[in-house]
């Protein structure tokens, strides 16, 4: 028997027609791997197999509070599992396959409305199938597809065979950028271990990031960074009108006669981005640390800014703004210093999509009174944005972990195991539409209970 | 104030509600019963609500709620709630005759 704390686990199967979802869904059925699996089929696909359940359903959607998408189930699913549940004796297993424009909330959500449901089964995990030659239409395009992906535990790129490698590995990096948590696969013909798809716990408390989220190049927050050669004398930072009357600037001491300062330093300057920022205006002082500035340049015409070194060197200016829209400079009492070398980044702009995830890492302790208002007020204000979310956070004065996850408005958390001799750290991820990196970020650091250390992806 | 870390479950509550609800109406195997606790969110709508709903085999749906935690239902608002419901089907029941009267 395959049920694991008395529940059923449920697979579903998202993806467009056509992806392969059939294709996996016989291969599921076929391959020796001693369950006994009942099918609810949304789709009329071709299932090979005589002697399994296998349920046909219409998609009916089941409002229990109008127009919300956090209430939303699918009555049909609700009804089938139902009277599933009453013959549990002939099968060990469920899939559901949806439609290629099926929403998955609904389907997910169903998992977690009703008590009894959730005693009897178990949401395991979505798997979404993805036809790599034609997605990309989709991709961005497609409410349906975007949610299919921001949705997924694992994605399976199939039919790899029909495009080459470089456009594969362009489409893995669009996934991830929506979805920076689920384990993504290559497959042709929808060939594929079961172990990968089958009982893989996305949805368990336990096993919340039991693996580490996947990030590709961290969004910066931070559009230039510029290497600079500057001695003993004054410095001044000088800044001239510009789109924006506030601007955030980080200055960092670089190693000396070290190539590429700017690339090793950026990383830690994105988590200083993310510290308390410092309001200054002109003819305040700007130190070589980890505090972040915000240069307050309310006025018309030149706006200076002192520069306090702590000894002669190397140093990086990372501005949030291009320099040559406030026609930036360093001068001393002589004139202009040029940077020895300068890098320009992408500002978060980078993705395709409005679905995205955020990520939070972060060490320091939580005030849990603080938490459970910013995640009260964040689900009610956003909970229709956010698909999905995950976390282990350490709160102050708790031995314990606690762990959370959730579906829209849906929240599960509970303390899990003790820290012990591990170090306590926040790692939370929110994928969904329209997030607001900053505002999360804000939002999480004013609950730290103690200075905060946060990176963010 | 809202406790996202205190979700408790309420399965036996849940199918007790069932039970006085699917006996009050009398319920075939074929309808399926949801019982959910929403936490409503809008400003002016009460902090907590349940949801009674029947789902038939034809794809009806029709719902009742009360302003408790599952927990605090007595059987007298189930019963409340089931006469809510029932009103609900029989206005179905005639509504489709009416539609039927109209076709024919």
């Amino acid at each position: 028997m395959d049920i694991t704390n008395g529940k059923v686990p449920v697979t579903v199967l998202t993806g467009f027609l056509g992806a392969g979802k059939t294709t996996l869904l016989n291969r599921i059925l076929t391959e020796n791997h001693g369950k006994r699996i009942a099918v609810i089929e949304n789709e009329f696909g071709e299932i090979g197999i005589d002697d399994a359940i296998v349920i046909n359903s219409d998609e009916e959607i089941f409002e229990m509070n109008n127009g919300c998408i956090c209430c939303t189930v699918r009555g049909d699913l609700i009804r089938i599992l139902g009277s599933l549940m009453r013959r549990r004796d002939k099968f060990d297993y469920i899939l559901v396959e949806t439609t290629g424009l099926a929403n998955p909330a609904p389907v997910a959500q169903t998992f977690f409305v009703d008590d009894e449901i959730r005693e009897q089964l178990e949401l395991d995990g979505i798997v979404t199938v993805i036809d790599c030659k034609h997605v990309a239409m989709h991709l961005g395009e497609s409410q349906e597809c975007d949610e299919q992906v921001a949705f997924a535990d694992v994605i399976l790129l199939n039919k790899t065979d029909l495009v080459d490698d470089d456009a594969v590995s362009e489409l893995e990096g669009r996934i991830r950028s929506r979805n920076a948590l689920a384990k993504i696969y290559r497959t042709s013909n929808a060939t594929i271990e079961m172990e990968k798809i089958l009982n893989v716990n996305g949805f368990k408390l336990d096993k919340a990031l039991a693996t580490k989220p996947t990030f590709l190049e961290p969004e910066y927050p931070f559009e230039w960074g510029g290497l600079f050669e500057l001695n003993g004398d004054s410095k001044m930072l000088v800044l001239q009108d510009g789109p924006d009357p506030k601007m955030n600037v980080l200055f960092l001491r670089a190693p000396d006669n070290e190539a590429g300062s700017i690339t090793k330093l950026a990383e830690t300057a994105v988590r200083f981005f993310s510290n308390n920022k410092k309001q200054i205006s002109p003819g305040e002082k700007i130190d070589s640390s980890d505090q972040l500035y915000e240069l307050s340049l309310p006025e018309e015409g030149s706006k200076t800014f002192e520069v306090a070194l702590k000894e002669p060197g190397r140093y990086v200016f990372y501005t949030q703004h291009l320099p040559e829209e406030f026609s930036l400079e360093i001068c001393t009492t002589s004139g202009t210093i040029e940077p020895i070398d300068f890098e320009v980044y992408d500002a978060g702009h980078t993705h395709d999509s409005e679905v995205s995830s955020v990520g939070i890492d972060s060490d320091g302790d939580l005030d849990e009174e603080k938490l459970m208002n910013w995640l009260g007020t964040l689900l009610r204000e956003k909970g229709t944005d956010i698909f999905r979310m995950k976390g282990i956070l350490s709160v102050a004065g708790q031995n314990e972990r606690f762990i959370f996850q959730g579906v829209h408005m849906l929240f599960d958390g509970k303390r899990d195991r003790p820290w012990g001799d591990e170090k306590r750290t926040n790692q939370l991820i929110f994928i969904g539409r329209n997030l607001n990196r900053e505002e999360l970020v804000e939002g999480f650091n004013s609950c730290l209970a103690k200075k905060p250390h946060l990176s963010f992806h | 104030m809202f406790d996202p870390f205190n979700r408790s479950s309420s399965a036996n509550a849940s199918r007790t509600i069932k039970g006085w609800v699917s006996s009050a109406l009398r319920l075939s195997e074929d309808h399926t019963l949801l019982v959910t606790e929403l936490k409503c969110t809008e400003p002016d709508c009460p902090p907590i609500e349940t949801v009674v709903a029947v789902l038939g085999p034809g794809g009806q749906q029709h719902q009742a709620k009360v302003h408790l935690a599952i927990n605090e239902i007595t059987r007298e608002e189930a019963l409340k709630l089931a006469l809510d419901l029932q009103r609900l089907m029989a206005g179905e029941k005639r509504d489709n005759r009416e539609d039927c009267d109209g076709h024919h």
